[in-house]
């Protein structure tokens, strides 16, 4: 029963938080498959990693650094998968929302971050989830300055690859 | 397009994300296809081989000869030892390389870090290994000359020794490339990525 315990936790947590390791592999990954493949490495390395988790941060903070670690670094290189893949083939289908004016904005948008770095990546995706500075300086060890600067200029970077699409 | 207009659309979309019927208790059970993890698994796979390996090279030897008083099978067996220990020593690395729920950048510059001490240490083994297969190779010549060498010994000291300077200048290139193209690209990933956060 001993080992049981922060499994069945664990498990709990993961449920309420299932959205959020679904972000990560919608912005980093654009096919079912590395989707797939994403979303069973972050659990695992969130399983790995559980037994550290003292509760000093929130779990979602926490839960947010391993993924976008794994992300970025955790998980093989293939081909077709995140930097290698082609922004023009992308899925049409990687938005769920049934709006078209919203998908288009949405298609718009994955198309654009494609063409940014991890890092770009991973600060849009806080940025679209509402963390504040301090909670991102948390999750990626950048200064909020740092973070304030860098947000401008992804603005920027984005406005015009929007524009010329 | 403004990002901040985005936010309620991103929401939206990402609420009707179907929650996957995926059995969490299942997907631990699973092996990790991470590149630290498949590196674990070649170290501790190589830890176990190298030793079935000798122990079978050596009861083949033991049934030609007395290998207890022969030279070249105790090289062989302290060659074994180091490679043993440089594989125990790449895999404790290894697993201390990755802090998944650390910092980004803090894990970044761990693994940058854990990975340019693995690379400047694999180099020196590996050329160590290589001088000491080098002088092995003149000393047996005193002590035990193998068969299949004899034609090497047949030759002046001078040849002899440039021989050794020509093989050594090509290991040394040979391994530093070896050791670029297996950590290089990964290590300039990782610096790239550091460089992303500036």
């Amino acid at each position: 029963m001993k080992t049981e315990a922060p499994a069945i936790l664990f498990e709990k947590e993961i449920k309420q938080h299932e959205l959020l390791i679904h972000k990560v592999c919608r912005i980093y990954a654009y096919t079912n498959t590395d989707r797939q493949d994403l979303f069973q490495e972050i659990v695992i390395q969130l399983w790995k990693a559980y037994p550290k988790f003292k509760g000093q941060s929130k779990f979602s903070t926490w839960l947010y650094r391993v993924a976008i670690n794994t992300a970025i670094t955790g998980l093989r290189k293939k081909k077709d998968f995140i930097q290698y893949h082609e922004p023009d083939k992308l899925p049409m289908n990687i938005s769920d929302s049934h709006n078209s004016d919203e998908e288009d904005q949405l298609q718009q948008l994955y198309a654009a971050v494609e063409k940014l770095n991890e890092i770009e990546k991973a600060i849009v995706m806080l940025y679209l989830e509402d963390k504040t500075y301090e909670e991102m300086e948390d999750i990626l060890g950048m200064t909020s300055g740092n973070l304030r600067v860098k947000m401008n200029r992804i603005k920027e970077k984005l406005r015009q690859l929007t524009k010329t699409n | 397009m403004e990002l901040d207009d985005l936010k309620q659309p991103w929401k939206q979309s990402t609420e009707n994300i179907k929650r996957s019927n995926n059995n969490i208790m299942e997907l631990i059970q699973n092996k990790s296809y991470g590149p630290i993890a498949s590196l674990k698994r070649r170290f501790r796979k190589q830890l176990i081989i190298l030793p079935v390996v000798v122990a079978i090279l050596a009861i083949q030897l033991s049934r030609q000869h007395d290998i207890f008083s022969d030279v070249l099978f105790w090289c062989y067996v302290v060659i074994c030892l180091l490679i043993c220990g440089y594989f125990y020593f790449s895999y404790r690395l290894v697993s201390n390389m990755q802090c998944a729920d650390c910092m980004v950048k803090a894990n970044l510059e761990k693994q940058i870090h854990m990975l340019e001490k693995g690379y400047k240490w694999r180099l020196i083994v590996m050329r160590l290994l290589f001088v000491f297969f080098i002088v092995l190779l003149e000393v047996m010549l005193y002590f035990q000359q193998e068969p299949s060498l004899i034609k090497w010994y047949a030759q002046p000291l001078g040849i002899r020794l440039l021989g050794y300077a020509g093989l050594t200048a090509l290991f040394y290139v040979a391994s530093k490339l070896i050791m670029n193209r297996k950590y290089g690209k990964h290590i300039r990933y990782l610096k790239e990525l550091v460089q992303q956060m500036q």
